[in-house]
């Protein structure tokens, strides 16, 4: 083996081990999450706010684990400048998760991201986000309704989105909760934007296995 | 280095290298009918330590915008070649539609034949196979304002994720301001798999 072989090989692992690392510091500080708001521009090119105060929401539940997504596309992007203005690069929607790498029982490391969509028409005011996953009536992860920084105005776009694993461990559930280890077969997702007074609720399903 | 770390580094590099860069995505027959358009695109994916028990097909999220119309693309492939793997470039999900509108290109009504909208299926497939095809389906109550078969567009094999992307939507002339329901029944082989999505028409 050469030393630029040994060399690739090495910091390849590092990389790994780093990625690793992280992870877990991550989990073990409770729900993570960030949320952001952009323009939204469905209400700028003609379409008046005049439907009833409404918002709608889309899930996706994605595999990967990236901390750049997702990211808003076009000159000038976040990490996605040579794609197309008008889009965004999100990781692609993975419906089958393995509970070999998913379960908290015994790590809570993260083992995937859901992501949220959002646009509101004329609802406005403080944005809360909550994020739960049941089995039946099991519930094997929960947030909490979480306050973001931020304040949501009538027409923008709001991405938020968790890094999450399943089970009682640390970090996966809040204290009036109780989670517990997930089983194999599917689970729902039901993800809650509160924005001012209103809760808006989404729902998916995903696969465990 | 020992030859046992050597190869236990070697043999892990090729488990990621596969993990991440499973099969190029594939993009299949484009259909046209009146200005609608559909593909399908897919993509490789991969479970570690999972067993094929879930059903044969897997319904992902219905997504939606009303603006830029490109497909759904699966990175590092073309075009967006420089966005890491595992990552997915789509227009912005924007569920507010306008009908009758007065800026450019916002109008989704059938009376003046513009088109506006797309719409991206996702599906998983777990053992199921076989030839896709779609129905997409747009209702506001009992109404139907919109509905497309697209016949066979191409092919999935066990253990893709599969796009099904339609643009050029033209909403029927009864279409109203308010919700309407997107419902999306996807096949794949003799397997079945139905999403949904909620947008607003807006006047």
């Amino acid at each position: 083996m050469t030393k630029t072989r040994m060399f690739i090989f090495t910091a390849f692992a590092f990389i790994l081990a780093l990625g690793a690392v992280s992870q877990s510091a991550l989990a073990a500080d409770g729900p993570q999450f960030h949320a952001v708001l952009r323009p939204g521009p469905a209400l700028s090119h003609g379409a008046a706010p005049d439907a009833a105060p409404a918002a709608a929401s889309g899930i996706t539940a994605m595999s990967g684990i990236n901390a750049a997504w997702p990211a808003f596309c076009g000159s000038g992007g976040n990490g996605c400048a040579s794609d197309p203005s008008g889009t965004i690069l999100i990781g692609a929607p993975v419906e089958l998760w393995s509970l070999a790498t998913c379960t908290g029982a015994a790590s809570s490391a993260p083992c995937g991201q859901v992501y949220n969509f959002i646009v509101s028409n004329t609802a406005t005011g403080a944005w809360s986000i909550q994020l739960e996953v049941k089995q039946g009536t099991s519930v094997i992860y929960d947030t909490g309704l979480l306050k973001t920084d931020e304040t949501f105005p009538a027409g923008d776009i709001g991405y938020s989105g968790f890094n999450v694993a399943f089970g009682p461990s640390s970090g996966n559930c809040p204290a009036a909760v109780t989670c517990v280890a997930p089983t194999a077969g599917p689970a729902t997702i039901t993800y809650t934007n509160k924005i001012g007074k209103i809760s808006y609720k989404g729902t998916q399903t995903i696969t465990l296995q | 280095m020992t030859k046992i770390r050597m190869f236990l580094i070697a043999a892990l590099a090729v488990i990621v290298a596969l993990g991440v860069c499973g099969q190029p995505a594939q993009a299949q027959s484009v259909t046209v009918r009146n200005g609608t358009h559909a593909s399908v695109i897919s993509i490789g994916h991969w479970v570690p330590n999972a067993s094929p028990d879930a059903a044969a097909v897997v319904n992902g999220p219905v997504m939606w915008d009303d603006g830029v119309q490109v497909p759904p693309c699966f990175a590092p492939n073309a075009p967006c070649t420089a966005d890491p793997a595992g990552g997915l470039n789509v227009g912005y999900p924007l569920p507010f539609w306008p009908i009758n509108g007065s800026g450019t290109g916002d109008t989704c009504n059938n009376v003046t034949l513009q088109a506006c909208g797309q719409i991206d299926s996702f599906i998983e497939t777990n053992t199921g196979s076989g030839k896709v095809s779609a129905t997409i389906t747009i209702k506001q109550g009992t109404t139907t304002i919109f509905t497309y078969s697209t016949g066979d567009i191409g092919t999935a094999t066990a253990g893709e994720i599969v796009a099904v992307s339609v643009d050029g939507i033209q909403l029927d002339a009864t279409a109203t301001a308010g919700t309407a329901v997107i419902t999306v029944v996807t096949k794949v082989g003799k397997a079945k798999s139905t999403g949904k999505a909620t947008i607003v028409l807006t006047d």
